[in-house]
């Protein structure tokens, strides 16, 4: 009794010993990383800053003191207060609720926008780098035409001629964005093609849909997030823009981008429905641009040095 | 401070460090060596030694996160660890010239090849007539004649040129090409142009035939000889190939992690190596006629941020004593050797007073 | 290979993607809108008002035939009249072009000047001062919001400092004569320095809010490639011929490092006629970004996709330029 269970303790102690050795070097990688990491504080305010910013978002109907659409004509444009800290707009309503109410909507869009363009991108990345040839060709040169156009002029005439909602921005962008994945997952599917190890399993007679889907894929797809995560910033920007336009979110939608512009006629003496909203996206890009920042430099070769 | 050593360089107690995020490397520990002018010093020992380190220490040109800590380098008469950049600026490329192990990449992409020797010409040029009005106590643009520098520019790309036919180039197919457009010798061939186009004292050659093909490495080696020989340059060959050193150098200095352990003539140090590191070097050394396996040393290079205590070679050694993990071997002349060879080791089979 | 020839297989390129942004242009004002008469005519037009609109721009003609009309017209120069001001649309970007490409030249002039110099130095005295103020403002100036940030200035310049204007090329009690379209030169040729002063002053602000992104970005690469080249083998090499620092720095460094950013500046130009959009809408700048978005909160189709057009041409006649500089400087790219 006693000698099998030392004897489990002696194989599991072991198989502990054999996975330090083993993965001994990716431990100290990922700790290394975290080294880095502490060592940039910039990086770390990043974090914090998305950090409060996803917190913000998850709790915003707890958060917001006011109805963010809620409209009081009697009080409108009131100036900072404390039961107001950023005032009220022009229809008398709490600019801070709608603040933190738009968080929810920056959300949603960033979510949407990554989840649309990537999948996009991955797909014409892989079939290009994977196929070759004259696929790739034609892939590329329809990527190619996408990026003849600066990225928000594209966009606005996208989500003009699909009139402009919240929904048609995004669906915009999406369409402008995914450029950027698809020619970094085709060149990582260029490389992972001309790999010994696809030409086996070709030979054991995979599928060229399965290789792509199970080999390519998965190599692909983290060049991708860490270029996401750096895009992130301009994502946002970018929405706001078309929101400030009036080609994006409609009112009375809180989105930041739009409440800017809702401020703007009342700029001279209410700066303060312009200013805050503003502020948030600000803060939010800096916050996504501080973190890509990091994750760019954790991952330079010549840093990790 | 001790007598010293050599006329044209005397490097003594040299120590370096380098800052890295897994800890401070400390690069060299203390190195000693030294030429006068005219002869060939050849620093050998295996990679991570700290020869190029050393090559570099003596330009001055150790770059962030490495630092020089402790030691002298007398150049001549002055110690090149204590002058500022601007002075040493008037040494480097015009007393000490450096050439490099991976020559295309040492040329800058840009800029034509005979451009980048014009450069170098040019700026030995300047500093000289700085050191002159220094001298004479005038400023040094005081009294030029006009038309004098567009004479002098003719005047350099024709030393260029020279330089270029001197190397074996034909400077009129070379003069214009980019460093991509060379191969590795003759990329090298441009880089000893360079460095020897300022008749400088010392020649720094850092591995300079490592990067480059077999049958080129012969070619360049023996230009450099019959070059170097002309001129009365003094060389400071860095190489890990003992081979190269006997060809081309009078002494030798056998670095091993960060230290000279052994020091002297060609023919000392073949004929009577004493430190158990330099015996265990020429054993691993092929020599024709001889069909007895090759020995390599057992072990590895030792970690410098965590160097062994006492002589950093006693974990290999194989007539390792008590003493040799307690306190660093003083560096001290061998005994029963004639003057002129030399014969210094760091060791305590030797140690005089034990 | 030869400049030339590069030249040549790269203008071909550009050919071939200048037809994808017609026909793309053509998808996006013709055939994503599901009713375009609609949408001009208000939802309660009597069908037959509507199907003589339809039929006077042509949207009764099966597709294919509407497309053949479409790229027959921009070959004759035709771009269609506007819905709204009813004139050539062709005529309206002309009039509304050299606006936008003053406020670029000087916006990119600005950010590639401030750039370089930020990033030269940053990377040179790294870690000090000046490299912290640098990182720092090339760091909001990607993260601040144009559009936000270009209103916060008028606040401050116009509203309380009252010390620049807030919008439009010039002051509305001058009337410049006007020969080429462009405000400055013109007033130059003319002699007018009271409207070029004017006009500098209504540039001011408009410059910065378009261009401090891209100087932002263009001083992060060069910090970033300058730090890259300081640790090249052949600035070591350039260090060893007893060059001061500075010759080091400024000739052996700078044109290396600056290849990486010609690179950036093209992609830039595109960020920059995105900016422009907005810029243009916020200080009132009658430039073809504004009339763009006039027109597309209007609907007006043919302004769209000329306009479109044109933006997507100057920025691939810049990319083309760009590229060919970049051969230019680099001689390794030429082989």
């Amino acid at each position: 009794m006693k000698k099998t269970s030392s004897a489990a303790d002696s194989a599991k102690a072991s198989f502990f010993k054999r996975f330090m050795y083993e993965r001994g070097p990716m431990l100290d990688d990922v700790k290394h990383s975290v080294y880095l990491w502490k060592k940039t504080p910039l990086a770390l305010i990043g974090t914090v800053i998305i950090g409060l910013f996803l917190l913000i978002a998850l709790f915003a109907p707890l958060l917001a003191p006011y109805d963010p659409i809620a409209t009081d004509l009697s009080r409108k444009l009131e100036a900072p207060s404390a039961a107001h800290p950023f005032g009220l707009d022009q229809f008398g309503r709490d600019v801070l609720s709608r603040v933190i109410m738009g968080s929810r909507i920056e959300v949603q869009i960033i979510f949407i926008i990554s989840v649309i363009s990537i999948a996009i991108g991955l797909v014409v990345g892989i079939v290009a780098g994977y196929f070759g040839g004259v696929v790739d060709e034609i892939l590329m040169r329809i990527t190619d035409i996408f990026l003849a156009f600066p990225r928000l002029v594209l966009a606005m005439a996208f989500a003009a001629a699909l009139r402009p909602t919240l929904t048609n921005a995004i669906v915009a962008i999406s369409l402008v964005e995914w450029t950027v994945y698809a020619r970094l997952a085709r060149a990582e599917a260029i490389k992972v093609r001309s790999q010994p190890y696809i030409e086996a399993i070709k030979a054991v007679g995979a599928s060229d849909f399965k290789i792509m889907m199970f080999h390519v894929l998965p190599m692909s797809i983290s060049p991708v997030i860490v270029q996401l995560t750096m895009r992130m910033g301009t994502i946002i920007l970018t929405a706001a823009s078309l929101g400030f336009l009036g080609l994006g979110a409609q009112p009375p939608l809180p989105e930041w981008g739009a409440i800017v512009s809702d401020g703007r006629s009342y700029l001279m003496n209410n700066w303060w429905i312009t200013a805050f909203p503003g502020m948030a996206i600000a803060i939010t890009v800096l916050g996504f641009n501080l973190l890509g920042d990091g994750i760019r430099d954790i991952l330079d070769p010549r840093i990790r040095r | 401070m001790q007598r010293r050593r050599g006329d044209l360089l005397d490097v003594s107690g040299l120590k370096v460090v380098f800052d890295t995020y897994a800890g401070q490397v400390k690069a060299l520990n203390g190195v000693e060596l030294w030429m006068n002018h005219g002869e060939r010093l050849g620093v050998v020992g295996e990679t991570g030694c700290g020869k190029s380190v050393t090559a570099l220490s003596v330009m001055r040109l150790i770059e962030e996160p490495g630092r020089i800590t402790g030691g002298s380098i007398l150049f001549e008469d002055r110690d090149l660890v204590l002058l500022p950049e601007n002075v040493l600026n008037a040494i480097r490329g015009k007393d000490i010239a450096m050439i490099f192990q991976e020559p295309v990449a040492a040329l800058n992409p840009v800029m034509k090849v005979g451009a980048q020797i014009v450069e170098n010409i040019e700026c030995q040029r300047k500093s000289a007539a700085s050191v002159q009005a220094s001298r004479k106590g005038g400023p040094a643009s005081g009294n030029r004649p006009q038309g004098r520098v567009g004479v002098q520019r003719i005047s350099s790309i024709q030393i260029m040129r020279d330089m270029l036919s001197h190397v074996g180039l034909d400077w009129q197919r070379t003069e214009n090409l980019y460093p991509h457009e060379l191969s590795g010798g003759m990329a090298q061939r441009v880089m000893i142009a360079m460095a020897l186009s300022s008749k400088p004292k010392l020649l720094i050659a850092d591995e300079p035939t490592s990067a480059l093909d077999v049958t080129i490495q012969a070619q360049i080696l023996n230009l450099l000889n019959s070059l170097v020989r002309e001129t009365q340059t003094a060389v400071l060959l860095i190489t890990h190939a003992m081979g190269v050193a006997a060809q081309f150098c009078d002494f030798i200095a056998v670095m091993y992690a960060g230290n000279v352990v052994e020091y002297g003539s060609i023919r000392v140090i073949f004929n009577n190596p004493l430190h158990p590191y330099t015996k265990g070097l020429l054993k691993a050394v092929p020599k024709i006629g001889k069909t007895d396996e090759l020995q390599s040393i057992p072990g590895i290079v030792p970690d410098l941020i965590a160097p062994p205590d006492g002589c950093r070679f006693h974990p290999r050694c194989p007539y390792r004593r008590p003493e040799c993990d307690k306190a660093q071997p003083r560096f001290e002349p061998a005994r029963g050797e004639a003057e002129t060879d030399r014969h210094h080791v760091a060791c305590f089979l030797y140690q005089q007073d034990q | 290979m030869e400049l030339g020839s590069f030249i040549i297989k790269r203008l071909s390129l550009m050919v071939l993607v200048i037809f994808g942004v017609l026909i793309i242009v053509f998808v996006v004002t013709r055939i994503i809108p599901a009713d375009p008469v609609g949408a001009i005519l208000g939802g309660n037009a009597p069908p037959e008002t509507v199907d003589a609109m339809r039929h006077q721009l042509g949207l009764d003609k099966p597709i294919f035939a509407q497309l053949l009309d479409y790229l027959g017209g921009i070959f004759r120069g035709n771009l269609g009249n506007s819905l709204v001001s009813s004139r050539p649309v062709m005529t309206d970007i002309m009039e509304f072009l050299p606006a936008t490409i003053e406020l670029a030249i000087s916006s990119i002039i600005f950010a590639v000047v401030l750039g370089i110099v930020l990033g030269l130095l940053s990377a040179v005295f790294r870690n000090r001062f000046i490299d912290h103020f640098s990182r720092v403002f090339s760091i909001l100036g990607i993260s601040l919001p144009g559009f936000w940030l270009g209103l916060i200035l008028i606040l401050i310049f116009y509203y309380r400092l009252g010390w620049l204007p807030s919008g439009g090329q010039y002051d509305m009690f001058l009337f410049p004569t006007r020969t080429t379209g462009f405000i400055l030169l013109d007033a130059a040729i003319h002699g007018e320095w009271d409207v070029f002063f004017n006009g500098i002053k209504h540039l001011i602000l408009p410059t910065f809010i378009l261009g401090y992104s891209s100087t932002a970005s263009i001083a992060r690469i060069m910090r970033a490639s300058m730090l890259d080249v300081l640790h090249q083998n052949y600035i070591r090499t350039a260090r060893a011929k007893g060059l001061p620092r500075k010759v080091v720095i400024l000739r052996h460094a700078l044109k290396n490092a600056l290849i990486p950013v010609i690179t950036i500046i093209g992609l830039e130009f595109g960020g920059l006629l995105s900016g422009a959009v907005l810029t243009e809408t916020i200080f009132s700048w009658p430039g073809l970004g504004r009339y763009i978005v006039n027109s597309l909160l209007t609907l007006d189709y043919p302004a769209i996709s000329g306009g479109t057009i044109f933006i997507a041409l100057i920025y691939s006649v810049v990319n083309l330029a760009v590229d060919i500089l970049y051969a230019a400087v680099d001689p390794r790219m030429r082989s």
